[in-house]
């Protein structure tokens, strides 16, 4: 099925998923960067950005297995992929509203699974390559990092535990400067496949390309660009619940946590698995405040955004078969363009909605909120309490 | 015989595992032992000895971050 039309807006919205994966999962590498005041906010997601860009270049396994192991190419349209993509962009776009670190990758999956299913059935999902391929890895990867990153913080706490604390503070700010880069290249390395992984899927579909072809170059050019475009940008929201919410960071902590993330980013990219970059790094947090002497993690927190991880991906399927359903309802053609519409609405609202408590880099490390309070409260109680036995 | 595929690579799964214990942990003891090393070579007092060792160290420490770090992007962008 050849269709320039329809292909140039997938395309064009693929690049506007990308956009939106890129100022979601900002917070992924820059923010123990922004919490522990390594570097400011603005600089904190120029560097980021740029080294996204950098990333996207190093490596395409990721977007092979995302343009063949998730759905049978051969029974793929457009209509199908576009689907797929209104309903990532509209659950990403949902969870940066209320700050939830939620996985960019399982929404794009989820959703391309759901419009798929509303094409062709279950059949047509290759249900072994999203548990071995997605389902695995994105479960193990955050406990691989929880406890790698645990541990990290452990030794690296005692190790310098007799390091004077302004040289140890410097130490650690500079060691997380390079760390958040290296986990920006690991996120443009992972990340900005998937995007080129679904226009390769769109192109195979349009019969532009032969099924297992290769990402061509334009693609990857591309998708780096939105993906830095979005990160430069900044989900101040998401960065301030992963930077703040989790655990109190100290610059020990964000550097352990982001070196985790950052190898265990870039060793699954290196293997092709196409895992959530928001679990390792949320993983790492909580892993760096386990380490700690006194275990401070505000867990409650961490599991109502577990929660919203279980929900993302059946929740991308249905808002993608959804609107699958209304494209097939109004004709392909004439459907995408309204549900394009559709989405653009629902994002103008959501902007607008999100203007009334505004997060920026100006208050993004401001005062998190009453929960907070109340568990740093109770944490301090359980340290005098602590204190005062014999 | 028909040989199955297992749904889950465990191998792989493995190879994520030890790759990021040794490198994350590892890293982060290197770099750590480099501002334990700064601490040192930057307290008051210390002979000549102390101080020189201590550069060495932080040198050393340093140079094997790098280089765990070019190699294994080396690794990603070549295979």
């Amino acid at each position: 099925m050849h269709n320039s039309f329809l292909l140039a807006l997938v395309i064009i919205v693929a690049l506007a998923f990308d956009f939106t994966n890129g100022f979601h999962d900002t917070a992924n590498a820059v923010a123990p960067t922004v919490a522990t005041g390594a570097l400011k906010p603005r600089v904190a997601v120029l560097l980021s950005s740029c080294l996204n860009l950098v990333g996207a270049f190093l490596s395409l396994k990721v977007a092979a297995t995302v343009a063949s192991g998730i759905v049978q190419q051969g029974q793929i349209i457009l209509p199908v992929v576009f689907g797929g993509l209104i309903g990532a962009i509209a659950w990403n776009v949902t969870t940066w509203y209320f700050g939830i670190p939620s996985s960019s990758s399982h929404a794009l999956i989820g959703g391309v699974v759901g419009a798929m299913m509303a094409h062709a059935g279950g059949g047509a999902v290759i249900w072994g390559g999203i548990t071995g391929k997605v389902l695995a890895p994105s479960i193990a990867a955050p406990i691989f990092a929880l406890l790698i990153a645990a541990l990290g913080t452990t030794i690296s706490r005692r190790l310098t535990a007799k390091s004077d604390n302004t040289t140890k503070s410097w130490g650690m700010r500079v060691g997380q400067i390079g760390s958040s880069s290296l986990l920006s290249i690991a996120h443009g390395t992972n990340d900005a496949q998937k995007t080129m992984g679904v226009i390769t899927l769109a192109l195979v579909a349009n019969g532009t390309l032969g099924a297992n072809s290769t990402t061509p170059k334009w693609v990857v050019v591309l998708c780096g660009i939105a993906i830095a475009l979005g990160t430069f940008i900044g989900g101040w929201r998401i960065i301030r619940t992963m930077g703040q919410g989790f655990t109190k960071l100290s610059p020990t902590q964000g550097f352990a946590s982001q070196v985790t993330s950052s190898v265990v980013i870039l060793s699954s990219s290196h293997l092709g698995m196409p895992l959530s970059t928001t679990y390792v790094a949320t993983g790492s947090i909580l892993g760096s405040g386990v380490g700690t002497r006194k275990r401070r993690v505000h867990w409650s927190l961490a599991g109502r955004v577990g929660v919203a991880w279980l929900l993302t991906l059946p929740c991308a399927a249905v808002f993608g078969a959804a609107s699958f359903y209304g494209e097939r309802l109004f004709g392909y053609t004439v459907g995408v363009l309204v549900m394009g519409a559709l989405l653009a609405i629902y994002c103008t609202i959501i902007f607008f909605l999100s203007r009334r408590d505004q997060i920026h880099a100006g208050n993004v490390n401001d005062h998190w909120g009453e929960h907070l309070e109340a568990f740093e409260k109770s944490a301090q109680t359980a340290d005098v309490v602590a204190a005062g036995k014999p | 015989m028909t040989t199955t595929t297992p749904l889950i690579d465990w191998h792989a799964l493995g190879q994520v595992l030890l790759t990021s214990l040794v490198l994350g942990v590892g890293i982060v003891v290197l770099f750590s032992v480099c501002v334990y090393s700064l601490s040192q070579f930057r307290r008051g007092g210390a002979t000549v000895v102390v101080r020189a060792t201590n550069a060495i160290v932080m040198t050393a420490t340093l140079a094997a971050i790098a280089a765990s770090v070019v190699w294994g992007l080396y690794i990603i962008i070549h295979k």
